[in-house]
């Protein structure tokens, strides 16, 4: 049977394009995203690794055992520090070790650096004496030989512009609060370190009484010692000698470690975010497969109808049952392994060039390594075998019962049968019903967490129900757009002829579809709820307060005035404070009225609008010339505001008039701005930015509804691209299942399609019907998809959006039409080559084949 | 009636008693055998005939094991197949039965060779390579067997089927109108090898045809009428079997 498979495989490779493609998409895309875990990884060990690169041992005091220590009886204690401090005795107690030939201790010190006229901050470190143990590398210049030099590190000193011969301004603070400061004259560049923990500032080599002295010349505490041992082969005894000398001095806690073994504790404290990282992609990745596991199925099913005959002469010739199982499950296996072979290989492929391209084009990551670790090779490659073993497990089983009789029938298509497990149909019901009842609970509650669960519960529902719907959906809406021509009828019979592989092919698609809307839907949802919560919480589009005594000036408020997108300004000038401590603003009612969103918010005459975290009827205040009294408040529900009144309330209740304000020095201190609502995200950056400009503030001073509503929409759509952009790979996979089923329909009818053109179809009108019946299926389960997908975004929107008060819905009506429109552009592309091929068959030709 | 193929009772490669195979309920009920009691002998190469709808490939399906008969019993080389599940079944098939079909069916995608040899490698026995080399120099395919189906004439392929058929030395092979598909020159040949089959190496062989030219090289010529055996012609001519086939009513 092994050579029946192969030679299957051999003959009939082309219908096995799809699959092997399918499968080798889905593969690559598990191991790219295992490998970017593990080159985040080996990128961390070579940077991280390069301050022991030249050690045997690296020793380093464990501070969290000793703590645990301390801790241990339930007490906050803090351990002592003679127990896990590396100091000069430990340095001492190294030396005397035998075996060791040399000995550094790694300390440093953060001093500020004035070079110029501005200062840095700049981290000060020793080389090591033996140059066997050091890593500074000089690049030019000489390494500093007395207290009065320096050498800096190439990279800052081309940024900072500081170069040879410059002398620097030092000043550090001791751990006893006094300033130190030295002036070094810089002798020569070295290397610049790739360690995250060193490389991100500028770093200083000095001699080692320079250290001590910016130190404050308190007893010198070391990070790390490394060292070298006369003997690595017997690095063992030598490290536990040094241990127990450690121990010796009182040092309980600490670490003797390879350079291997600290890399490793280093990297672990490191990649916690990266791994979370690997877990959102495993997610995407896991949908990537089973979407691929529909395709194989799919295509393992088609190619099992199409064998039928031959399978039955087999059993007539004697092969039992298992044997034609185990024929099809060998072909699954050859598919799966190279398939996955060469999915890991197109991964490691565009990992290596993305990662060429990242360390080329950005400076910071030039030091990216590419790691293949044998997980990313060894589990995708399982997962794809297994997947197309398991997807090949069902039809394989349907070859199985082919009867000998069959063999012996005349050639004729031989359906595969299609009842739908009533078992699955009962299970589908239930999971669904289940789901919904979920996530109908998690969304009036606001709980996200079992909205999810309803929606993980609910979806493999629906899609074993497909069966159900999906060919009866193709059916009706190819029913109405056949349009009553002949390849158009035949195209939505077609269709629906073997309704299983319909709902296969469809179902494919429709996992894509659905969460690629569902995305879409929340994220609009979302964005325009928030939309409105921002319009409540901010009253204004945009407030400028830069939180300083500055006083905006008539010119000023001009330049603002005449920005692009501005619609109305209100300056806002400080009068007094409340009884409580706020400040209480003064403005013009009419300008308050252009900028504010809402009239009722106006404070009238004795009235003032004040935040809501003021609870009462009044507030008492006083102005700064020493009128007081009471005011009515007027709560919004805006929690970050001052105290707001007009001019009027201001002369009436405070005594205080606008010439007697402007005298004081926070005269227009705020400006309200009301800005246009068809503004997009750039012209907002720009307006920001321009306004910064026209009233020399920091652009963090400009804030407000319409800028933290920008900000929100831009983090929600850049998210929602990124996920599109991930799912877009389970989308494409289906796509290829699309064309797939097809072009296997057009082999299975060869005889049929040639009679039709014998009878008078014209290639054009064979091309056409085939078009017609891959856009029925590709168009109906992305319509499916995108309504399924609709009501997941809305009810997960909610879930999400509950907590923060009333959601608005919001259907991102031009998108979702997109998702349909690609599909059937994709769909009808899948289709082209079948079609060629099925039009080159001359009549006569198919009506001969068998 | 009780019809046999005239040897010693004893001695025969496939028996049945009481056969029946009935399709379909109620009004769509279809008697296809009606208690069929027969003997095929070892050796001989009988041909069983009669109009379409006689019952006679529904008889050749059940003797050979590939249809479940509804009454009856059926005995091949001794051993009586109406007990045995499916895997003995199939086993028993590729044991002791061979087939030449009348649309050759040859798996396309093997070479001549593999596709006469398949029975073998399911079983997964070792072929005799002597026996292989007189089947295959005694039906003329020394120089094809590394050809694929397609590459074959029609009587090349059913050449290839016979010796699949032959090659494992079966206890009977069927033959479902094997010449159907073969022009009268070829087909001749093909049947002519057949009869040489049984004379030069005992091989016992029932074939289903409507074609008197066909049927009159076997030894036997057994006629059926409504799933029933309705007579017998022994050393069969083209004339007896013609005018006994019209008496039938055919």
């Amino acid at each position: 049977m092994l050579q029946l498979a192969l030679a299957n495989l051999k003959t009939y490779s082309r219908r096995f394009i799809a699959v092997t493609l399918a499968v080798m998409i889905g593969t690559a895309f598990l191991a790219a995203t295992l490998m970017v875990n593990a080159s985040a990884t080996e990128t961390l060990k070579n940077s991280l690794g390069s301050s022991y690169a030249n050690a045997d041992l690296v020793v380093s005091g464990d501070y969290s055992a000793a703590y645990d220590a301390a801790t241990a009886d339930g007490g906050d204690a803090e351990p002592k520090e003679s127990s896990y401090q590396l100091g000069a005795a430990a340095l001492e107690a190294i030396e005397k070790v035998d075996g060791v030939s040399a000995v550094h201790g790694a300390s440093e010190v953060g001093v500020s650096v004035r070079a110029g006229s501005k200062d840095y901050y700049a981290s000060v470190n020793t080389a090591a004496k033996d140059p066997a143990l050091s890593n500074t590398v000089l690049e030019s210049g000489a390494l500093p030989t007395g207290g009065e030099q320096a050498a800096v590190d190439s990279t800052y000193a081309k940024e900072y512009n500081i170069s040879i011969g410059d002398v620097l301004d030092l000043g550090a603070v001791t751990s006893d609060e006094k300033q130190v400061n030295r002036q070094v004259k810089i002798t020569g560049t070295t290397a610049s370190s790739n360690d995250p923990m060193s490389g991100s500032v500028m770093n200083l080599t000095v001699s080692g009484s320079l250290l001590n002295a910016l130190g404050g010349d308190a007893p010198t505490v070391y990070n790390q010692i490394v060292l070298k041992v006369n003997d690595p082969a017997a690095l063992a005894g030598t490290k536990d000698s040094i241990a127990s000398a450690l121990k010796g001095t009182g040092l309980e806690f600490v670490q003797v470690l390879t350079p291997d073994e600290q890399i490793v504790k280093d990297v672990a404290s490191f990649s916690g975010g990266s791994d979370q990282l690997t877990i959102v992609l495993l997610v995407f990745a896991l949908i990537a497969l089973v979407v691929t596991g529909l395709v194989v199925m799919n295509t393992f099913a088609v190619l099992i109808a199409q064998r039928t005959r031959e399978l039955a002469l087999m059993r007539t010739l004697g092969a039992v049952r298992s044997q034609i199982r185990s024929s099809v499950l060998v072909e699954a296996l050859v598919i799966g392994v190279l398939a996955s072979a060469g999915g890991v290989l197109l991964a490691v492929g565009i990992m290596a060039t993305l990662i060429a391209i990242l360390s080329s084009t950005v400076e910071e990551m030039s030091f990216v390594t590419l790691a293949v670790s044998p997980v990313s090779i060894i589990v995708p490659m399982l997962a794809g075998t297994v997947i197309t073993l398991v997807a090949a497990w069902v039809p394989a089983g349907k070859a199985m019962s082919v009867s000998p009789l069959a063999a012996l029938r005349p050639a004729e298509d031989v359906a595969v049968g299609n009842k739908a497990g009533k078992l699955r149909i009962i299970f589908g019901f239930l999971l669904v019903l289940a789901g919904a009842a979920a996530l109908a609970y998690g969304a009036i509650q606001g709980d996200i967490l079992i909205a999810f669960g309803g929606g993980l519960l609910s979806f493999p529902g629906v899609l074993m129900l497909g069966s159900l719907f999906l060919p009866k959906a193709v059916s009706a809406i190819g029913a109405l757009t056949s349009g009553g021509t002949v390849p158009g009828k035949l195209a939505s019979l077609n269709a629906v002829r073997n309704p299983g592989r319909t709902t296969a092919t469809a179902t494919a698609l429709l996992i894509g579809v659905t969460l690629v809307s569902m995305m879409m839907v929340g994220a609009q949802t979302a964005k325009s709820s928030l939309g409105d919560a921002l319009g409540s919480e901010f009253l204004v589009d945009v407030v400028v307060d830069d939180y300083q005594t500055v006083s905006f000036t008539d010119e000023e408020l001009e330049k603002v005035r005449a920005l692009n997108g501005v619609q109305a300004l209100s300056a806002l000038t400080y009068v007094g404070d409340s009884a409580n401590g706020q400040p209480i603003l003064a403005a013009d009612p009419e300008t308050l009225k252009s900028v504010l969103n809402s009239d009722k918010q106006v404070p009238g005459n004795g009235e003032v609008l004040v935040g809501s975290n003021n609870e009462g009827d009044t507030m008492e205040a006083s102005s700064f010339t020493g009128g007081s009294g009471e005011l009515k408040m007027l709560i919004s529900e805006s929690s970050d505001m001052g105290a707001v009144i007009t001019w009027e309330t201001a002369g009436s209740v405070l005594g205080i008039d606008r010439a007697a304000a402007a005298k004081g020095e926070m005269a227009r201190t705020q400006l309200w701005v009301k800005t246009d609502d068809s503004l997009d995200a750039a012209a907002l950056r720009t307006l920001s930015t321009d306004m910064a400009g026209a009233l020399g503030v920091e652009e963090f001073a400009i804030g407000g509804g319409v800028m933290m509503k920008q900000m929100f929409n831009t983090v929600i759509d850049m998210l929602l691209m990124i996920v599109s952009g991930l799912l877009a790979v389970a989308v494409l996979i289906a796509l290829i299942g699309v064309a797939n089923t097809l072009s296997l329909s057009v082999l299975e009818r060869t005889r049929e399609n040639s009679l039709l053109r014998a009878l008078g179809l014209t290639r054009r009108q064979l091309k056409s019907m085939l078009a017609t019946e891959a856009v029925l299926i590709g168009g109906v389960a992305a319509l499916i998809g995108v309504v399924l997908g609709s009501v997941y975004g809305l009810l997960g929107a909610q879930s999400v959006m509950g907590a923060f008060g009333a959601m608005s819905i919001s259907i991102p009506w031009l998108q979702l039409v997109a998702v349909i429109a690609v599909s059937v552009v994709a769909a009808l592309a899948a289709s082209i080559v079948p079609a060629r091929r099925a039009a080159k068959l001359a009549p006569v030709q198919g009506l001969a084949s068998e | 009636m009780t019809i046999t193929a005239p040897h010693t009772s004893t001695d025969f490669a496939v028996h049945a008693t009481g056969l029946t195979k009935i399709y379909g309920e109620g009004t769509t009920r279809v008697e296809a055998l009606r208690g069929v009691d027969v003997s095929f002998a070892r050796g001989k190469f009988t041909a069983i005939m009669g109009p379409s709808g006689s019952g006679k490939s529904t008889l050749m399906h059940c003797l050979a094991g590939l249809d479940d008969a509804s009454g009856g019993q059926i005995f091949i080389g001794g051993t009586d197949i109406s007990k045995l599940n499916d895997d003995a079944l199939t086993k028993m098939r590729r044991e002791k039965v061979g087939f030449v079909f009348q649309s050759f069916n040859l798996v396309p995608t093997l070479t001549a060779e593999a596709n006469i040899l398949l029975p073998l490698a399911l079983a997964g026995k070792k072929h005799d390579k002597e026996w292989l080399q007189r089947i295959v120099t005694t039906l003329g395919l020394t120089d094809r067997l590394n050809h694929k189906p397609h590459e074959l004439s029609g009587g090349q392929q059913q050449r290839v089927a016979v010796a699949r058929a032959l090659l494992t030395r079966p206890e009977v092979v069927f033959g479902d109108e094997p010449t159907g598909n073969l022009d009268s020159r070829t087909g001749a040949e093909v049947l002519s090898l057949l009869r040489s089959s049984t004379r030069e190496m005992g091989q016992t062989i029932i074939m289903v045809t409507h074609d008197a030219v066909a049927a009159s090289y076997a030894d036997t010529v057994l006629l059926m009428k409504d799933g029933e055996l309705v007579g017998q012609l022994e050393a069969p001519t083209v004339e007896s079997v013609t005018q006994a086939l019209s008496g039938l009513g055919a």
